[in-house]
């Protein structure tokens, strides 16, 4: 039992590794500058200040995020790559010189061409030149427009000009082995990956860059509503089914029992969004007929200052009451059918007979036998729907406007807020793993066979 | 497959779930026949004319334009014969003469057509039916092809863990170091565009074979490579953050992907349940003694997988696939409903059942919509319960 239960720790460990790499991964691969969004919302606007102070807060923020850091403890790059590249935070200027060196392999070049293009924008004055400039770092180019601003030129801007053209086309010139000599650079765990994970473990997850409000505060207090939507769904749920499925098993002819079977099939095939959908469209209004105005409105206000998180739930019960029966609902018809058909199975075996034939009453060969085999798989199967709940309650979220971690994300995605997106996966995927963990352990604790010797496999 | 079709027959459950099934089926197919605002057929000044089936032809390159008719004015056109399909809009077709959303059964003049909102409108007046038979056809598309993608993958990975499992390739420690480093380089070059796509795809095949062919060869320790163990904490780390975030995350990223891209992001979702229950077939089915008959007839690995192992396993990989391929729907349409899916200008279920949100008088955007998701999961559910009654009675 407890090598088995430290086997299933330490297992646990690669999994949220994992699992990291690939929402950080994801991270990356996101279009968005999170360093302008949040120094817009600090207030330091890119038109309004000069250049030079708009670049060295640009620096300052990227330092604070941690992303003029090495993405990863190490990386593995073609030799004539300088080592410092991550030290290039924005993204399209990175991109241009990666195009830059692939084409030319030569990083001495190539830098000291960024470096006097970027001096050359800084010195000039007209817009004319200044195009042209950045038009050479992009490789965009066109011959004649480069001569028209040159004769309009005299003295030293037109020598400079002319050696960048040169310098420009020098670059231009394929210099390009047939083959990249990867090269291996180890940056230790001063690394973005690195501290991202650890920031995510000890709770400082960054700010929006919708708000500028931090991320653990935006996700605690979505994450009260979507617990209580999550928890107490499927403890109603469970309340209910467990006794409804018993019941039906043993009432497999009667025709109450088959109408169950049957209504909780279709329940259950009909999607939650579709089910939400039309409780709220026939019965929030009266717009059906006098009598259909059953519950209130969609529409939770969070903004109900000064209340604590608990007593804004109380205050919004009466909203909270369709979302919660929907959910319930949809497990009630996943759960109790489950019950039902575990039931019948364990009925069927002989140790039932054997226990009659013994003499125990029908009773009794229920609630020892049959009943504790039966609901057994059942503390699997409630904790192994806890991620299907937590996407049921993004929905539910969605259609009935209730501020947890669902609709969080949901908004996220329209405002481009990465730090809350990634944050929430990342929350969602520990918990999953954490819920199996449990249900694991809780499953071998239980049963009789694991916890006395005889390991299972994996 | 026929008899497997005659046995899903036999069951309640299996003829409605075909029936289901084959209905959607014949709407995705015909769906440019059902609804367009075309006719079908029409005759104008003496001739005969089939705009649907040309406008097929325009798009294959073989005929030209109608030169007579500016695209939207049939309904000006004196034709002396018409045939018009059932419903008489495109899906993303306005209708300029009733802006509002209109009600099941409203009729409209334009010209000298009649037309009738069967079902209603939306509430920029695009037709309810017409979407929903062209949200059929996209349903299906991305349904279909989405599980071809997961089936292989899962089909794959199944079959590496459960029939090879961590005791039967063995390799020779340098040769793998070896191939792994070769295979890094070809895509290094790839990756850091030295080399191009084609040639690395050609390399990598080429070291493979020589991989295949020259282990045996090598000397050195072998040692077995763990290809169940490696499937296995795949699939846990995958099971780890559920379906609808990854997709949430990568639909961030990938903002009004096309129908290609939502077809490769929903594929490559669902292969860990096709993998986990192919595996536990092939467990059970490789210690049987027709396999062990079969490898001593000489047959390769190949041979058995193909001919015996993957037929006695389809009842179940069946039931899997069709299960599978209700939840790809249900993905879909959820994705589509909360807005975050296809573009908007693609109609489908999920996107008319998302405008009943916003217009609680429109009973029929919540219910038609709906009801179609809903009929198309049930099916597949019926089907997937019978294959599985199947497959429980054929042991």
């Amino acid at each position: 039992m407890l090598s088995y239960f430290f086997k299933r720790v330490l297992f646990f460990i690669p999994t949220v590794f994992f699992v990291g790499l690939f929402t950080f991964f994801l991270f990356h691969m996101s279009p968005a500058d999170p360093i302008a969004s949040l120094l817009s919302i600090d207030g330091f606007e890119d038109d309004v200040m000069s250049d030079d102070q708009y670049n060295s807060q640009y620096k300052r923020m990227a330092g604070e995020l941690g992303l003029d850091l090495p993405k990863f403890y190490f990386s593995i790059v073609p030799r004539y790559y300088p080592d410092t590249l991550h030290k290039i935070i924005d993204k399209t200027e990175k991109k241009q010189v990666i195009a830059l060196l692939t084409h030319h392999n030569d990083w001495e070049a190539v830098s000291s061409f960024i470096n006097q293009g970027k001096f050359l924008l800084g010195e000039l004055e007209d817009t004319e030149s200044r195009l042209l400039i950045g038009d050479l770092l992009n490789d965009r180019r066109s011959k004649a427009h480069d001569m028209d601003i040159l004769s309009s030129m005299e003295g030293q801007e037109r020598e400079d000009i002319t050696a960048f053209i040169d310098k420009a086309k020098n670059i231009r010139q394929v210099k390009k082995s047939n083959f990249a000599i990867p090269k291996f650079l180890w940056f230790g765990f001063n690394n973005q990956f690195h501290s991202w994970m650890s920031k995510f473990f000890t709770g400082s997850l960054g700010r929006s860059i919708q708000d500028g409000r931090s991320v653990w505060s935006k996700i605690s207090k979505a994450l009260v509503w979507t617990l209580f939507l999550v928890v107490v769904g499927l403890f109603v749920a469970v309340l209910i089914s467990v006794p409804l499925g018993v019941w039906s098993a043993s009432n497999v002819e009667s025709r109450m029992s088959k109408f169950f079977t049957n209504f909780f099939y279709f329940i259950y095939a009909m999607p939650l969004f579709w089910f939400a959908t039309l409780m709220v469209v026939f019965f929030t209004t009266s717009q059906y007929g006098n009598w259909t105005n059953i519950f209130p409105g969609v529409g939770i206000s969070p903004y109900s200052s000064g209340l604590s998180i608990w007593s804004k739930i109380i205050a919004n019960s009466k909203q909270l009451i369709l979302p919660v029966f929907c959910m319930v609902l949809h497990s009630v018809a996943y759960l109790s059918s489950i019950v039902r058909n575990s039931v019948i199975a364990e009925s069927k075996q002989a140790y039932k007979t054997t226990a009659l034939l013994k003499g125990l009453t029908k009773r009794a060969t229920f609630w020892r036998h049959l009943f504790p085999n039966s609901v057994l798989p059942l503390v699997t199967i409630i904790i192994g729907i806890i991620p299907a709940s937590l996407a049921g309650s993004l929905v539910i979220e969605v259609i009935f406007n209730i501020p947890g971690i669902g609709r969080l994300i949901y908004d996220s995605i329209f405002g481009n807020d990465w730090y809350v997106i990634f944050s929430i996966v990342m929350l969602v995927g520990v918990v999953t793993i954490i819920s199996y963990l449990i249900g694991d352990l809780l499953y071998s604790f239980l049963n009789p066979k694991i916890r006395f010797g005889n390991n299972p496999k994996g | 497959m026929m008899s497997t079709f005659k046995k899903i027959w036999k069951y309640k459950k299996g003829k409605w779930g075909l029936s289901i099934l084959a209905f959607f089926s014949l709407i995705a197919v015909s769906a440019d026949f059902i609804a367009n605002d075309k006719p079908i057929y029409c005759r104008y000044e003496g001739q005969a004319y089939f705009p649907i089936m040309h406008e097929y032809g325009e798009s294959l390159w073989v005929s030209s334009n109608y030169e007579f008719l500016d695209r939207r004015s049939w309904q000006d056109l004196d034709l002396e014969k018409v045939i018009f399909p059932i419903i008489k809009f495109s899906p993303s077709d306005i209708d300029q003469n009733s802006s509002a959303s209109s009600p099941p059964g409203t009729t409209i003049r334009s010209g000298n057509i009649t037309k009738k909102h069967w079902l209603g409108s939306d509430s920029i007046g695009r037709d309810v039916a017409a979407g929903l038979v062209q949200g059929t056809r996209k349903t299906f598309i991305i349904a279909f092809f989405a599980m071809l993608i997961t089936c292989l993958i899962g089909f794959v990975l199944g079959v590496l863990s459960g029939y090879y499992g961590d005791k039967t390739i063995r390799m020779s420690v340098w040769g793998l170091v070896l191939f792994l480093v070769v295979l890094f380089l070809i895509w290094f070059q790839v990756i850091y565009g030295h080399w191009s796509f084609v040639l690395a795809i050609m390399l990598s095949l080429v070291s493979v074979f020589l991989v295949v062919f020259l282990d045996a060869r090598l000397l050195g320790k072998k040692i077995f490579i763990p290809l169940d163990m490696l499937v296995m904490r795949m699939i846990e780390v995958f099971k780890s953050v559920p379906a609808l975030f990854i997709l949430l995350a990568l639909l961030a990223i990938i903002s009004k992907p096309s129908i290609l891209t939502l077809i490769i992001i929903l594929g490559l979702l669902r292969w860990p349940t096709i993998a986990r229950v192919l595996r536990a077939e092939l467990l059970a089915l490789k210690e049987k003694n027709f396999i062990l008959s079969a490898r001593a007839l000489g047959a390769s690995n190949f041979q058995i997988i193909t001919k015996h192992l993957l037929p006695n396993a389809l009842p179940s990989l069946l039931t899997i696939i069709a299960f599978g391929f209700a939840g790809t729907i249900l993905l879909e349409a959820t994705i589509s409903f909360l807005g975050i899916g296809l573009s908007a200008e693609e109609v489908t279920w999920g996107s008319i059942l998302s405008e009943a949100r916003t217009n609680f008088g429109a009973w029929w955007l919540a219910i038609f919509p709906g009801a179609a998701i809903f009929l198309m999961v049930v099916a597949c559910n019926y089907l997937g319960d019978t294959l599985n009654e199947i497959s429980l009675s054929s042991d």
